[in-house]
This record gives C-alpha cells, structure tokens and sequence, in this order.
C-alpha cells in the first residue's frame, strides 16, 4: 500500500500528516489550508500519516507498485 | 523528447500492457526537460549562525543538542525530514543495557560480542557503548523517557547463557522515544530545523565551518547557509532507498558524502545489511503487517501490527522441500539474508517460507538496499571524542565509522544505544571545542562555491530524473551475485557501470523544484556509496561476517584482522588497511573450523 491523495473533503488541514512525512510526499496548500501528497510515488510507507490524520482523509492503495528490481524477476 | 510526449507513450504502453494482462510500474522517464527558467520557483536565502550546527534528528542527533546545549553552546538541529521521525530510531524496538552492578565482568560481555562481530569489532566503541549504558537510560528515564522492562527480566543483566545482556524495550508506538528526545532538545533550547537538506559542508582554513541547506518542502527554492564553529554529522546509516520495512527510505549517505567532499575517510563499506525481504511484497520486510494493511485496518498502534514477525519459521525450496535447518550452535546468530542468498546460489532458488497461515511466500533481500551494517561503517572515527580526519566535524551513531559491530550486525541494540552514547560524546566535545573559538568569517566565495555545486540540477534545462537513476542504481546493486555473493569481475563489472554513472550520468541530474532537488543530491550520494561499497568490496580479498567472496571464501586472519578505510588523495578513493591491535586478536591456536563456526560455501573444499 501506499499513499494515493489526501481526501480535501475531509481534510482539516491540521496539518500532522505534512510534518511527520519523512520523505517529502505530502505538502501544505497554504491558500486552501489543506494537505496534498504531491509526490505520492515517493511513499516510504511508514503510514504514520494514516495513523496520525484525525479526519481519515488519508487515502491510501492496497498495494504499493514499486519499478521492480530486475533481480527479482 | 518532450515531457508530455513522454508521459503520453507511457500511457500508451502502460494501456497496451493492461490489454496483455502486464501491468509495468515504470520509475520517472530517463531524460525529463524542466519549464523555461522565468516559470521556475523563486529563489529565497537564509542565514543562520550557532556555536553547534548538528545534521540529522534520530538518537544521536538529539543527544547531541541536548549535550551540547548543557556546555552552553547555541544548537540548530537540522533534519531533511522530520526530526524524531526520520532515519532507524522511530523503528528500534529497545535498546543494550549493561547493569555494572549485577556483578557481571564488562570484559566476558565484550569478549562474546567480538567473537560475534568475528574479531574485528572495535573493542573500545564496543566497551564505550555498553558502559556509558545504564547512565544513559538512567538519564533517559530521568527525563520521563518513555521505556518499559521486558517481561522475563531485568533489564541490565546477562540471560541464562550468559553471552547476552537483556536490554529494555521502548515503550508505546513506534517513534515515541525519539519524538520524545526531539522534546527534549527542544526543551534544552534547541533550535530545529524540519525539512531543510543540508546538501554541502563549508570549508576554510582546513576546517569546517558551516554547510549549505535547501528546504525541500517549499515551493521556492530556499537556500540557507549556516555558519557553526563546529557541525556534527548524525545523519544514520546508509542504504538505496529500497521499498522496506522498517521504512528505512531516506539513508541515502549525504553525510558521508558531503564528509568525503570536505576531505573525510569513510570505513567499513564491503560490510552489508543481513535484513532480508519478499519477492512478492518487498516492502513487508521480516514483518507481516505491511503486507495486510489496508487503510480501513491501519490502527493507531502501529507497533502491534509491527512485531508479528516471521522469524523462526522454516524454509522451503522451489520443489517443496524443506532447506536444511540451523546449527543449534549457531542460535546466537540472527537468521541473515546472507544465508538465503548463498542458498540460492547453491542451486536451490527461488526459497521460500512458511507464513502464519500455512502459505508460502518467496524471499529475496530487497530488504538488504535499505540500510547498511549500523554503527559499524561510516566516516572514519579519528578520536574518542567522534571526531572526524577533519577539523571541525564530528559524527555520531550510525554515521559515525566505529566499526562496533565489525563484519556483521550482531550487538543487538547497539545501534540505538551506540547512537545515543555516541551523540552525547560529540555534542559535549564539540559544544567545549566551539567555547574556545571565535565566531568563523567563512568567505563569499566558499558560500557561493557550495551554493553552486547544489544547483546543477536545478539550472539544467534538460537531464536525468534522479528517480530514473536511482533504480539504474539499485539494479546494478541488487542482485545477490553482486551485493552479497561477491567475486572480482563481477564486482568490477559492477564498478564500471557505477563509475559510468559517477561521471555521465550524475552530472546531468535534473531537479524541476525543491523536492526533486533533495532527490537529486540524495542520488549523488548514493552513486558515490555504491563506488564506496564496490571498491572496499573488491580490496578486502577475504570473506568475512556479511562480506563473501566467492573468490575468498576462507577467513583470512593473517592479513585481515583489519578494518578497510578510504581516503581521499588526489580526487580519487585509495584504499587504507587498518590492522586492529593484536590484543584483539583471536587465539590462533584455537582450529580454524572452531575459531569461526559459521561455514561460507566453499571454504574447507
């Protein structure tokens, strides 16, 4: 799994999920005051976003597509 | 070709595939081209001045600050993350513990972990680590630090057979105990700085004397420049960005790269990760948890889901047949991917092993690119203060080249512990060494040549998307008859095409705004630890813990009970062998087959 948007419906725009992700994914829109995960192919999947939001406006894949490594066929 | 023309064939493939029943994930294309310059985000500059500037935000970086804002020092802590959630703390489970007063000998510990670390763990870390232990948690449970005792023990004291101290585990989520530092620091009147990369070291006069950040979180490319008396690296182990669990996936070896820039050695690098992953879901990792969340089960508490752990369950080959099992005596040992794969090469490929359920899932170690030994390799350890070969810097836990855990990761919890002992040695030391000097003038021309070596890829117009190179990256790495079964020409082939990388591929990164520009630098570094790794691979002409040469593949006690180290001399990487003092040394006398219980392929035929 992996992220795929923030839900703006029910974003609150408290703005946990942007601080806890290490990797960049997720920023403020400051004019709308709500988070985006602008680069959602660069989840780490730790999903402390999804366990943080208290709006359950994470929305998240059942799988994470990764390029797969040649090596593994 | 155009963005959008690529984006578009993409598209077409990606549709044509489906039709077939494919389906491709492909990276970012190779080439990309970035808007005309004037629609480009603005450019801001910052200046921040502190007697310490610490890089990073895990154990070692937060008692650091805290260490050195007890000397009175000013502390800016910088993270390209999130201080308390990046790198390996956030995903420590506890931690060594060593009880002086339960009547236990500190010397029969350090004996059994060098015979672990087989003979070339770095006694004196190792000693460092265990007994500045228990004043460390004692301070930690002082501040209300969240720990609490295992079940069947006490914390501190050896378990039956002696070898092992028990530790302590961290209590709650995974990540309380460094967020729970990061308030600390905080409280210690540090200042933090979230989501600012620092990306190059400030040089003059033979010393460090500051670095350059961007943030990557920004829509305008913001630049700071901080100007510290001294700067401690604290910055994690490094791997390659593998999709793993634990989500190692920001240790992409800036530190040591930005340190081997400045003029650093760095050590330690043919040693490797024994974590191992699955073919199917490379991101479950050893844990199962991953693989089953969706996000109506994802659960506040991610630590239970986390710790329903594979290990321990039998292995099967592709005909069903169950692989051999362990030798008791090596129980002490952690199951490695380094078995798995020299079982592979024997033939016996694609392995697999039994799930809870009953199922079988295939096993590879897409697991072992994301991190490397800890506390083991990094930029070389030059004092006993964490000091670097360089004036000025200092490094801490897994940055830190202590070489602790020598050939193999098997001091359990000495990552975490080693980071905090080894953060508190380097924040003191360098809050007291930045107390006798004054403020550094760092010339312009130093601040813009920094600057300008971090804006290459921003100002191209056209070039690599560092997505696109990272996985060239990782697929001239990953496969195990390169990265774990090692021999001379396959490691040189491997050279060649990192070298290729190193010099036309690199220099035309392209970054289209500031989190590509993290991403850019972050791919920089991690070509230049590939050639690290590569090259001390190649020059350490023996096998030994997680380091096997299928060329070598005997232990080679007469000429390495060294430790292998890089140096900077004239641009280019010249390998150093370190002996380790003889007192360190195993008994000789003692059968080679007893010396050393673990068998690699090969070695007695």
């Amino acid at each position: 799994m992996a992220i795929e948007r923030i839900d703006q419906e029910k974003c609150v725009g408290c703005g946990q999920c942007f601080e806890t992700c290490y990797a960049g994914v997720i920023q403020m829109d400051e004019v709308k005051q709500k988070a985006v995960a602008n680069y959602p192919q660069d989840c780490a999947v730790c999903c402390w976003c999804v366990a943080l939001c208290p709006a359950q406006a994470v929305v998240f894949t059942p799988v994470k597509m990764v390029p797969a490594f040649t090596s593994w066929g | 070709m155009t963005n959008s023309t690529r984006r578009d064939f993409i598209k077409t493939a990606g549709q044509s595939s489906l039709a077939a029943g494919l389906y491709f994930n492909l990276p970012d294309g190779a080439w990309l081209t970035a808007d005309a310059q004037e629609t480009r985000p603005a450019v801001n500059e910052n200046r921040i001045e502190c007697d310490v500037l610490i890089v990073g935000g895990g154990y070692a970086a937060c008692y650091a600050a805290i260490k050195a804002r007890e000397q009175g020092a000013t502390v800016v802590m910088v993270d390209k993350g999130y201080a308390g959630r990046s790198g390996q703390s956030p995903w420590a489970t506890g931690t060594l513990l060593y009880d002086p007063k339960k009547g236990v000998k500190i010397e029969d510990w350090i004996a059994e972990a060098s015979r672990k670390t087989e003979f070339i763990g770095n006694r004196y870390w190792m000693e460092t680590t265990i007994a500045n232990s228990w004043d460390r948690y004692q301070e930690m449970l002082g501040w209300g630090m969240p720990f609490e005792k295992p079940a069947e023990t006490e914390p501190g004291v050896p378990d039956a057979s002696k070898e092992i101290f028990r530790g302590v585990d961290f209590k709650g989520n995974y990540g309380d105990l460094p967020l729970a530092l990061r308030q600390q620091a905080l409280k210690s009147g540090t200042k933090i700085m979230d989501r600012i990369m620092i990306a190059e070291l400030l040089k003059q006069g033979g010393r460090i004397v500051g670095a350059v950040g961007i943030s990557s979180s920004s829509k305008s490319f913001d630049y700071y420049t901080f100007i510290a008396k001294t700067t401690i690296m604290a910055v994690g182990a490094c791997g390659y960005k593998a999709v793993s669990d634990p989500p190692y996936h920001q240790l992409t070896g800036d530190g040591e790269a930005m340190a081997w820039r400045a003029g650093a050695e760095i050590a330690g690098k043919e040693f490797v990760c024994s974590h191992w992953a699955r073919t199917d879901v490379p991101a479950g990792g050893r844990a199962t948890a991953l693989v089953h969340m969706t996000n109506e089960e994802c659960p506040a508490n991610l630590r239970v889901i986390r710790n329903a752990s594979l290990l321990g369950k039998y292995m099967e080959d592709a005909a069903g047949n169950r692989l051999p099992g362990r030798d008791p005596r090596l129980a002490q040992y952690p199951l490695s991917y380094l078995d798995i794969e020299l079982a592979a090469h024997a033939g016996r490929a694609p392995i697999y092993q039994m799930n809870f359920n009953g199922t079988k899932s295939e096993i590879v170690g897409g697991m072992a690119l994301g991190i490397s030994i800890r506390h083991g390799d990094g930029i070389w350890a030059a004092d006993k203060q964490c000091g670097t070969t360089i004036p000025g810097l200092y490094a801490a836990g897994d940055a830190l080249g202590t070489a602790t855990n020598g050939s193999v990761y098997t001091i359990g919890g000495s990552s975490s512990m080693g980071a905090m002992v080894t953060g508190a040695i380097a924040g003191a030391a360098a809050a007291k060494e930045a107390a006798k000097m004054d403020k550094p003038q760092v010339r312009a021309e130093e601040i813009a040549r920094a600057k300008q070596l971090i804006n290459i890829p921003r100002e191209r117009k056209g070039g690599f998307g560092p997505r696109w190179v990272t996985h060239l990256l990782q697929n001239t790495l990953a496969p195990y008859f390169v990265y774990f079964v090692k021999k001379e020409d396959r490691l040189k082939a491997a050279l060649t095409q990192v070298e290729f990388m190193q010099e036309h591929i690199v220099p035309m990164l392209l970054a289209r705004d500031p989190h590509e520009l993290r991403l850019a630098i972050e791919t920089k570094s991690m070509v230049l630890s590939a050639e690290f790794r590569l090259r001390s691979a190649l020059f350490r002409n023996e096998s030994r813990g997680s380091h096997y040469r299928e060329d070598y593949p005997r232990r080679d006690d007469k000429n390495w009970l060294a430790w292998v180290k890089i140096r900077p001399e004239q641009g280019k990487m010249a390998m150093v062998k370190v002996p380790i003092p003889k007192e360190w040394w195993p008994d000789l006398s003692i059968p080679y087959e007893q010396r050393y219980p673990f068998r690699f392929p090969g070695e007695l035929g």
